[in-house]
């Protein structure tokens, strides 16, 4: 460099401490203008924890942020982007009810951001102009990982970032997106843009990168221009020590029986996979992520479906079952280790012993805390387990300890067939030489080991073999003499060529939102609605008389104001069983207002929405601050409110003057003027969440709240606000209510929670949220209502009607699931 | 640099194998909802001596005992992750069930009693399998079942309450040793389950399905099972629940069982077991539904109006969750700063 520039993002003094782990311990990084800044280090060096502090997303416990030539005290995610920062996470962090250029309006800021009218064509455009084969109109979750990493660098690229992040992004990239790739990083760094470059792998930073910063225990170890060090002088930045001494010896195994062996192994993702273990071998399943390695190792382990042969020392294991390929000796430790490994608010004991219950007890049955102590007493201490006591929960441990602990627990139940995904993701360098340890002494007791990891300087180091995947297949396999980081990363970046020529083996499904607009369940709702009308009117001609039409639409208007809020609620991934409790509310509020002026009234209907409105703010408040349960805090003020109400008025009182009532009951061909309004509110619904800001960030916020909060949407206060929505809503459901009846009635209104969750399912919103229609709710709101009034006419047992509720509601929530499953079913080779 | 070289092994600090007593009392979920039921004793012997006297507990408890019951299958079920929101259907389908067929001129009051459990629990067992096997949403599922409980309701009585028969009611309202029936059967039902969940491989391996359903699937074990169970169980104790309380009140309403839906889940809040699942403690719950009881007991004293004990009840519960559940973030943190670094 020939003039000093001023760095674009400087890090001082970063610590941000975890439960049982300091991920960051006063790290400083400074990005200058025009290089490619690159940070290397092991899984859990603390690489990704840096990224999430430089963009806002992780709050740092200590330290200063530099961004665009100021200190951030507190970044946001919104914050770094209005800053310049661009972040591409090594997981896509997209919500998978968006469409592509839905995502981009969240994603971009303001300046660059197109119109929502514009947003598909600009998107198409963009994508196009990178030449990316991506439609701008596909849901996020029909997307391969592949694509939807693709599109978040696009979106990162459009921001014309003057700091651009990229976590590992050749993780899921074949070589020919990665060259895609460095071509944008050149073009960027030529315009003077600053990128900081998060890798493991040292081919890739000598390519692009000119400076770097080694982590390690999340404090920087070394650094400078990348020229000044040799390969070997980096790995031993990163690994801390030479790699002789970080891992146990590989004894001979000449002679040793065949412990594992599979045979033509298949399953969605991987084909023909023929392996054998011998007894005291550690086998490495190494390549590029998403070839096939993890599936294998899964099907190995009876967690996903496979056909073939596999055995355990000759014995056939039945496959696709956890619990038979436990029978026959076969241990499986996840890389997810929090999700689907520790019992985390359990004790260490309970956790050791968990698979191991019938030693410790008495007649296989009663549990002897005695024989429990005794038994994980030994295997902590053997392991070098650091913890307060046995009884302390594993979830508190640091991820090294709790990895041990698993260790511990496998190592008791002494396998035949060890198989561990990830055993040093974020475990810290002095717990990993523990974890090498311990696997090679399992091994050395005769146990056949699998270990599946990303980093190939581990590969190296622990395995007497290394199987390096593409495609689903082995295609290459290292030992002795050829068994090498460069070799294992070579053979899998070679192997990938093959792969990214061969087109895409997952088909795409058809475009079915595109059908009647996206609101096909709104038209069946509505024909569903027609028939069972003309069918009850064949039977009961009165049932289309104007009267009982215009009753029928007057009793859909309260429902369908309700099922709104329910909607608004149900899609951040809510629910709010208060609403019952808020219409009797609301009811009670407006009936005190029943018996005067037009004016009057309209007061009464203002003091009614606003106490639907705090009821709302309690429920978001005990939701998203509280952080209780939805179920749990809208219940709770589900009985205090009702209990308002009562006192509000014991007896059902109020009665609204005739004049009133007449006027609520204006009707304009036949059509009351309450439900026109009713279907204007969910148009406008329908607008604010398909077009608005708002309505994006609630459908984020409800397919994935971590995803969504990456995007910079403020999860916390959307949710506030969607339970707010959601009580004025009930409100104004209870206000319609009171214009049917004229009376106001403490006990009237619970049966609309029921009614309201079964309206929101039956039209299509998914119960796990992200995603909802307002126009759909309207007629499935009208389709419920018809069921009721129909009954009534055709005189069947009030029985009915809940019983149909209760089948539909069911069977409404398991179609989009059946759906899904059938979609996938067929070959998917990449999985999420 | 320090020159002082430690061996490795000896820097490591030895794992005890238990911890102190104070912690062990701290941690343990039980000994706080005893120490909230203690309080609210004391409280209520304060602001009104009627609250506590003899007629008052032997009032109270009866009420009390149905909650633990109910809350004690709730608790199975929230242990599993879940909730149970059929409870309230089940409650008035099982008085349903004996009022209007146990007397002597219709079932009996055996078969009645035994039609109205096996009732519930094939209810129970619907909704198990159902969740199960589609990864429903535990809260629609019990919705759904609730409504087609309540359904049955409707349609068995025709919009009619029935008066329960008389031997029923006689065991109901019955005391042995001066201690009332149904608190003897509540005591039996929580003792048992906890026994069965706190000592045996069965109830551990219950624990370690509801703490981390995916890790028990990977270790092998038949997560499904235990779930169902959960459920079924939940049903069970919900219709039993229900029959007792047509014997307790005599003549029961459609809708009895609506007042007993948010105290089984605040029992079993209160009582210490998380909402997200895994350990849980019955004899907490029981605990929890007598606090409740005496909650209701203490307000009635004051007030008859059914709107202000819902308001008050609403509040109370409200900070007790509140309370319990900030307890247990705290604990949480004191464990994680207890561990060696």
């Amino acid at each position: 460099m020939t003039t000093v520039r001023d760095p674009l993002l400087t890090l001082t003094g970063i610590v941000k401490q975890y439960p049982g782990v300091r991920a960051l311990d006063g790290v400083d990084l400074a990005v200058l203008p025009g290089q490619v800044h690159a940070v290397l280090g092991e899984n859990g060096a603390g690489k990704s924890t840096l990224v999430g502090v430089a963009a806002g997303s992780v709050t740092p416990d200590a330290g200063r942020i530099t961004l665009g030539g100021r200190d951030h005290p507190a970044l946001t995610p919104a914050l770094a982007r209005e800053n310049g920062l661009a972040l591409v996470y090594q997981t896509p962090a997209l919500a998978g009810s968006l469409t592509v250029a839905e995502s981009m309006l969240v994603l971009l800021p303001e300046q660059v951001r197109p119109t929502v009218d514009a947003a598909a064509a600009w998107t198409a455009e963009h994508l196009r102009e990178l030449g990316l084969d991506i439609g701008a109109d596909q849901l996020v979750s029909e997307l391969t990982a592949r694509e939807a990493h693709l599109v978040e660098i696009a979106a990162a690229l459009a921001t014309r970032p003057r700091v651009l992040v990229l976590d590992e992004p050749t993780e899921a990239l074949g070589p020919d997106e990665t060259n895609w790739l460095f071509d944008r990083i050149r073009h960027l760094v030529a315009d003077g843009t600053a990128v900081v470059y998060i890798t493991h792998r040292i081919p890739e930073i000598r390519e692009i990168a000119q400076t770097m910063t080694v982590l390690r225990d999340g404090r920087v170890v070394g650094g400078g221009p990348v020229g000044d060090h040799t390969d070997e002088q980096i790995v031993e930045m990163i690994v801390g020590r030479s790699l002789d001494t970080t891992f146990p010896a590989k004894p001979d195994l000449a002679g040793a029986d065949v412990v594992l062996a599979a045979e033509g192994l298949r399953g969605a993702g991987f084909d023909e996979l023929t392996v054998q273990v011998a007894a005291g071998e550690i086998v490495g399943f190494a390549g590029v992520e998403g070839n096939g390695q993890r599936q294998a190792l899964r099907a190995l382990a009876g967690l996903v479906r496979s056909h073939g042969r596999v055995t355990v020392a000759g014995r056939p294991v039945a496959l696709g079952s956890p619990a038979a390929a436990a029978r026959q000796g076969i241990t499986f430790l996840s890389g997810d280790r929090l999700r689907e490994a520790v019992f985390g608010d359990l004790s260490i004991r309970e956790n050791i012993d968990a698979l191991a219950l019938p030693r410790v007890s008495l007649l296989r049955t009663l549990l002897v805390p005695g024989r429990e102590r005794a038994l994980a007493g030994p295997a902590v201490a053997a392991l070098r387990v650091k913890a307060a006591s046995l009884e302390t929960p594993v979830g508190t441990l640091s991820g090294g300890n709790q990895q041990k602990v698993l260790l511990a627990r496998a190592s008791i139940g002494d396998p035949t067939v060890l198989l561990v995904e990830d055993p040093t993701q974020g475990v810290d360098a002095g717990a990993r030489l523990e974890i090498y340890r311990v696997l090679r002494e399992l091994a050395a007791r005769g146990t056949a080991v699998v270990v599946l990891s990303t980093d190939a300087v581990e590969l190296e180091g622990l395995c007497d073999r290394v199987l390096v995947f593409s495609r689903g297949r082995i295609h290459a396999e290292l030992s002795a003499a050829n068994l090498s980081e460069r070799d294992i990363t070579g053979a899998a970046v070679l192997a990938t060529e093959h792969a990214v020529a061969a087109p895409e083996p997952q088909a795409r499904p058809a475009n079915r939102r595109k059908l009647l607009g996206g609101e096909s369940q709104a038209v069946l709702m509505l024909v569903l609605t027609v028939l069972l009308a003309t069918v009850t009117a064949v039977q009961a001609p009165t049932f289309l008389s104007t009267l009982t039409v215009g009753q029928l639409l007057l009793a859909t208007a309260s429902l369908a104001l309700v099922s709104l809020g329910q909607l608004v609620v149900v899609m951040t991934g809510g629910i709010d069983l208060s609403v019952g409790s808020v219409v009797a509310l609301s009811v009670v509020a407006v009936s005190f207002f029943g018996a005067g002026p037009p004016g009057y009234f309209a007061v009464g209907v203002l003091v009614a929405l606003a106490a639907g409105a705090a009821v709302g703010l309690l429920n978001g408040v005990l939701v998203s601050r509280v952080n209780l349960p939805p179920v749990v805090a809208t219940l709770i003020t589900s009985i205090g409110v009702v209990g308002a109400a009562q006192l509000l008025r014991p007896l059902p009182g109020g009665q609204a003057d005739d004049l009133l009532l007449a006027a609520l009951g204006t009707t304009v061909a036949g059509i009351p003027v309450v439900f026109v309004i009713v279907v204007l509110v969910g148009v406008g619904g329908h607008l604010l969440l398909r077009r608005a800001r708002a309505g994006r960030a609630l459908r984020a916020t409800g397919s994935n709240p971590v995803s969504a909060s990456r995007m910079g949407v403020a999860v916390a206060s959307t949710r506030l606000l969607a339970y707010l929505l959601g009580g004025a809503l009930a409100a104004a459901g209870g206000v319609a209510l009171y214009a049917q009846t004229g009376i106001g009635d403490a006990s009237t209104g619970q049966a609309l929670t029921l009614a309201s969750v079964t309206v929101v399912v039956l039209a299509g919103a998914s119960i796990f949220g992200g995603t909802g229609s307002a126009l759909a709710v309207l007629a499935t709101a009208l389709f419920v209502q018809t069921i009721t009034s129909s009954l009534s006419f055709l005189s069947v047992s009030l029985a009915w009607q809940y019983w149909i509720q209760g089948i539909f509601v069911v069977t409404a929530a398991l179609v989009p699931l059946v759906r899904t499953r059938r979609r996938r079913a067929p070959g998917a080779a990449v999985s999420a | 640099m320090s020159t002082a070289v430690v061996d490795a092994t000896a820097r490591v600090p030895l794992v005890s194998a238990a911890d102190p007593l104070r912690l062990r009392l701290l941690g343990w979920p039980t000994s706080r909802a005893l120490a909230a039921v203690v309080v609210l004793f004391a409280v209520s012997a304060v602001l009104s001596g009627a609250s506590v006297s003899r007629t008052a507990l032997l009032a109270m408890l009866p009420f009390a005992a149905l909650t633990a019951i109910v809350a004690a299958g709730q608790t199975l079920v929230v242990q599993q992750a879940g909730l149970d929101l059929s409870v309230a259907g089940g409650i008035s389908f099982g008085a349903l069930m004996v009022a209007k067929y146990g007397g002597p001129g219709q079932l009996g009051i055996g078969l009645a009693v035994t039609l109205a459990l096996a009732a519930a629990l094939a209810a129970g067992l619907v909704s198990g399998l159902v969740i199960t096997a589609f990864g429903l949403p535990p809260l629609v599922v019990t919705i759904a079942v609730n409504a087609i409980l309540i359904g049955l309701v409707q349609f068995l009585s025709g919009g009619y309450s029935a008066q329960a028969p008389e031997a029923l009611t006689g065991f109901a309202v019955g005391r042995t040793l001066g201690v009332p029936n149904l608190v003897l059967v509540a005591a039996a039902v929580i003792g048992l389950a906890q026994l069965v969940l706190k000592c045996t491989v069965l109830g551990r391996r219950f624990e370690l399905v509801g703490a981390n359903r995916r890790a028990a699937h990977a270790a092998g074990l038949h997560t499904r099972r235990y779930t169902i169970a959960a459920y079924a169980l939940s049903a069970l104790l919900a219709g039993g629940t229900g029959v007792l309380l047509a014997g307790f009140l005599s003549t029961t309403t459609l809708t009895a069982g609506d007042a007993y839906l948010l105290p089984s889940v605040a029992a079993v809040v209160l009582g210490g077991t998380a909402l997200t699942g895994g350990r849980g403690s019955l004899t907490g719950t029981a605990l929890g539904a007598l606090f409740l009881g005496q909650l209701n007991q203490l307000v009635q004293t004051y007030t008859q109006t059914t709107a202000v004990q819902n308001i008050v009840q609403a509040v109370i519960i409200g900070v007790g969750i509140v309370v319990q559940l900030s307890i247990a973030t705290r604990l949480r943190r004191q464990a994680i700063r207890r561990n060696p670094t």
